[in-house]
């Protein structure tokens, strides 16, 4: 498991450090990669030598790049368009989950105020896709 | 764009109708004269006219008849109360008497007969009263013969070869009649082949001793007097016509027309039915209008003329109404046709002047249409002085207010989308950019005291508890106030929702979300209402979740959704027995963030009612509460029917 990479295009800091507690609290030990902005996550994934990671956790509200940018140039590269996406947003606004699904994200996930809940989505999110991806193999 | 009734037709018809209504009225007047006033009218004076003509020659032909008759009968007398008559007759009769009883009644005797004087006093005086009329005019008799009594033989006759014959109609008529002490008897005959009959006028001749001695019988020759009659017109027109019948309504010479069943009646067979006819022959006078022999309508004037007691003469003289009422038909048809081509006229006028008035009326109606059509340019213009043109520039008027108010509008709601768009970005701001620092304070709260929650007093550790306790209810209200404006601001998506299933699952939710509690729940099925699934989930998640918390108090909760149909519309209830609310603060509970407990009592931001109201208002729908303290409380809303039918 600890192989799985996991990229996390965030570009709150703080949240970076919730994300990363709640994974270790959960006992989710995998490398965890990230990067502050849209173009930065695609500079990552596109690069010929990078491996690429088991999962994108990708925020909406990004500088320069938007996650909704980020996640449709992901979906039109044929080398990451298998690639698990999950976006995990603040935004519960139905038009960006629409449209998140429409360029066919994974998963679309508010991230809840309550910490304790976020920890317990946050865990959810990275057991079911790392497993996914685990069985996958 | 056709109008059905148009305004074209209405004026056509009104003039019609009017002038046909005009046309008639005066014709009738015309026609039948004025009601309650001395004026007839044609048809009246035609009747007047014809009545009066038919009286006077009838009177005429009645007085000639008479007249004629009356000098038949005057001859009787003559030849009856001379001397000549009475005293040869009884003396030639008693003469025959001893020659017949002698045996000699052959040619021989007769003509011993004519030697003798009384025969020819009494032949001279014949002879003279047949001679009388027959200068100038035609002699009405053809014999004039005395028979006698006892024998029945002709005696004495202008008609020599006659003498000592018996007349042809039997003997017995005469002498039995005059016998039975008859005056004067009337015979009418017809000869074979005459059209005319034959009349025979008889009376009793008497001697000095008023013994009756013989019947004295004049033929007459009716054809003189009748014949003028029948041919006679004398001013009557072509349907003019002089019936004669006698006592029993019998002809008495031949009728101008067939009968009914198209056989020609015969003279002294024929009997008239006809009421003209049968009042003259029963001796009635008068005018009569009424059918004839031939079933036509007539107008008819009847006389009767008394001949002798046994006999009389009815009179019908008759004209075709027809022929009455020909020069009023014919004028009435005349001014039929002037009418009729009158009308052409009038109505091609009135088509051409209503085209003219309703030009403009049609040329507003496209603008109209067009206006109504959303061509806001266009403007009827029509320039005229009249009143469509005062409609024309009033109506380009009220064209101009629309396009000037149109466009403010379209600057309005052009503004508004802007506010609208800014709003929703500010919404979204909001939950974006507020969150993640009430994340952060909850989540580093929670971090100190994980990593440091040993290290801090335990009072420090509770003001942390009481830190996050803050942000979370702060992002419960940013949640809910979003859910607000996202109820108030979107679009309505409208589609069918099944709010009995709706209801189920929600109950069934929370059911599991707190298996302990004792709750019973009943939803009603067939709750199907047009609207937006996803705003009306929230009204049944908001209500519902209003009934389960209200009522978390009581030992058994329970919670109703009842559903009534009504003409196209849906009445929904969600009802509980939680602990209800003063209606005095009805108006309160729908206010954003306005609560009626404490937050101790039941959590809540006091959103939730007015985003459910706000739901409900724009479905056109209406929000009702009834509640009392400790009862529970019923939200009740209607919803148009999803339903097929509902539209």
């Amino acid at each position: 498991m600890d192989e799985k990479v996991i990229l996390l295009v965030e570009d709150n800091y703080k949240d970076v450090l919730l994300l990363i507690r709640a994974f270790k609290k959960n006992n989710i030990n995998n490398r965890i990669d990230v990067v502050r902005d849209g173009q930065r996550a695609l500079d990552y994934l596109f690069s010929e030598e990078g491996v690429l990671p088991a999962m994108v956790i990708l925020d909406l509200k990004l500088p320069k790049l938007d996650g909704h940018e980020v996640l449709r140039q992901i979906r039109s590269n044929e080398r990451t368009k298998q690639l698990p996406v999950v976006i995990l947003s603040s935004s519960d606004d139905y038009k960006d989950i629409d449209k998140a699904y429409a360029a066919g994200v994974n998963s679309f996930v508010s991230k809840p105020v309550n910490i304790d809940d976020f920890t317990t989505t946050v865990r959810d999110l990275g057991l079911y896709w790392l497993q996914i991806n685990k069985t996958a193999h | 764009m056709k109008a059905r009734n148009s305004v074209r037709t209405k004026f056509l018809i009104a003039f019609t109708l009017l002038f046909t209504l005009g046309f008639l009225a005066t014709e009738l007047v015309n026609i039948a004269g004025l009601p309650f006033s001395s004026f007839n009218g044609w048809a009246g004076n035609a009747r007047q006219e014809a009545a009066s003509h038919l009286t006077l020659v009838a009177d005429l032909n009645q007085n000639e008849l008479k007249h004629w008759f009356v000098e038949r009968f005057s001859d009787v007398q003559i030849i009856i109360n001379n001397e000549i008559t009475t005293a040869d007759f009884s003396t030639l009769a008693a003469f025959s008497h001893h020659m017949e009883l002698d045996g000699g009644v052959d040619e021989g005797s007769w003509s011993q007969l004519r030697h003798r004087g009384d025969f020819n006093r009494i032949s001279t005086f014949l002879s003279l009263v047949k001679m009388t009329h027959g200068e100038g005019q035609v002699n009405p008799y053809e014999t004039i013969r005395i028979i006698d009594i006892e024998t029945g033989r002709v005696l004495v006759s202008t008609d020599d070869v006659e003498i000592g014959s018996v007349p042809d109609i039997d003997k017995n008529f005469w002498i039995e009649n005059t016998r039975a002490g008859q005056t004067s008897i009337v015979n009418v005959a017809l000869n074979l082949g005459d059209s005319f009959p034959h009349l025979a006028i008889a009376h009793r001749l008497m001697d000095m001793n008023k013994t009756v001695i013989g019947v004295v019988i004049l033929e007459v020759t009716v054809e003189d007097v009748f014949k003028p009659l029948f041919e006679t017109r004398s001013g009557l027109g072509d349907t003019g016509e002089v019936v004669l019948v006698d006592e029993n309504s019998r002809i008495l010479m031949p009728l101008r027309h067939s009968l009914k069943d198209g056989s020609t009646a015969r003279v002294l067979e024929h009997k008239i039915e006809a009421k003209p006819a049968t009042l003259a022959a029963a001796g009635y006078e008068g005018l009569i209008e009424s059918n004839d022999y031939r079933g036509h309508e007539v107008m008819a004037a009847y006389r009767h003329i008394r001949v002798s007691p046994n006999w009389g003469v009815g009179m019908v003289i008759k004209i075709d109404k027809e022929q009455l009422y020909a020069p009023v038909s014919q004028s009435v048809r005349a001014s039929l046709w002037v009418v009729t081509i009158g009308l052409g006229i009038m109505v091609t006028l009135i088509l051409i002047l209503i085209r003219q008035l309703t030009r403009p009326m049609r040329q507003m109606a496209q603008v109209a249409t067009q206006l109504a059509g959303g061509d806001r340019s266009v403007r009827s213009n029509l320039n005229t002085k009249d009143e469509m043109g005062l409609l024309s520039t009033a109506f380009d008027g009220m064209a101009d207010n629309i396009e000037l108010t149109w466009q403010k509008l379209e600057h309005r709601s052009a503004e508004l989308k802007l506010v609208n768009q800014e709003l929703e970005s500010f919404a979204y701001s909001i939950a974006h950019d507020l969150r993640a620092p009430l994340r952060a304070i909850d989540g580093f709260s929670q971090a100190l005291l994980d990593d440091y929650g040993e290290a801090l007093e335990s009072e420090a550790r509770e003001y942390i508890g009481y830190l996050r306790e803050g942000s979370q209810e702060m992002g419960h209200l940013i949640d809910d106030l979003l859910k607000l404006a996202r109820v108030t601001q979107g679009e309505i998506c409208m589609g069918k929702v099944n709010l009995s299933e709706c209801a189920a699952e929600i109950l069934q939710k929370m059911k599991d979300s707190d298996p302990e509690r004792v709750v019973t729940t009943y939803v009603a099925p067939g709750g199907v209402v047009k609207g937006d699934t996803r705003l009306l989930t929230v009204v049944m998640e908001n209500l519902l979740g209003n009934a389960w918390k209200f009522s978390s108090y009581e030992q058994h909760t329970y919670i109703e959704f009842n559903v009534v149909h009504k003409s196209g519309r849906v009445l929904c209830q969600v009802k509980d027995n939680g602990v209800g609310f003063d209606m005095a603060y009805e108006n309160k509970l729908f206010e954003p963030f306005h609560r009626l407990h404490s937050n101790e009592e039941f959590e809540g931001s006091g959103i939730g009612l007015a985003t459910v109201q706000r739901i409900i208002h724009r479905h056109n729908g209406h929000l009702q509460v009834k509640s009392k303290v400790g009862e529970g409380a019923s939200f009740c809303f209607e919803l148009d029917s999803g339903e097929a039918g509902s539209g």
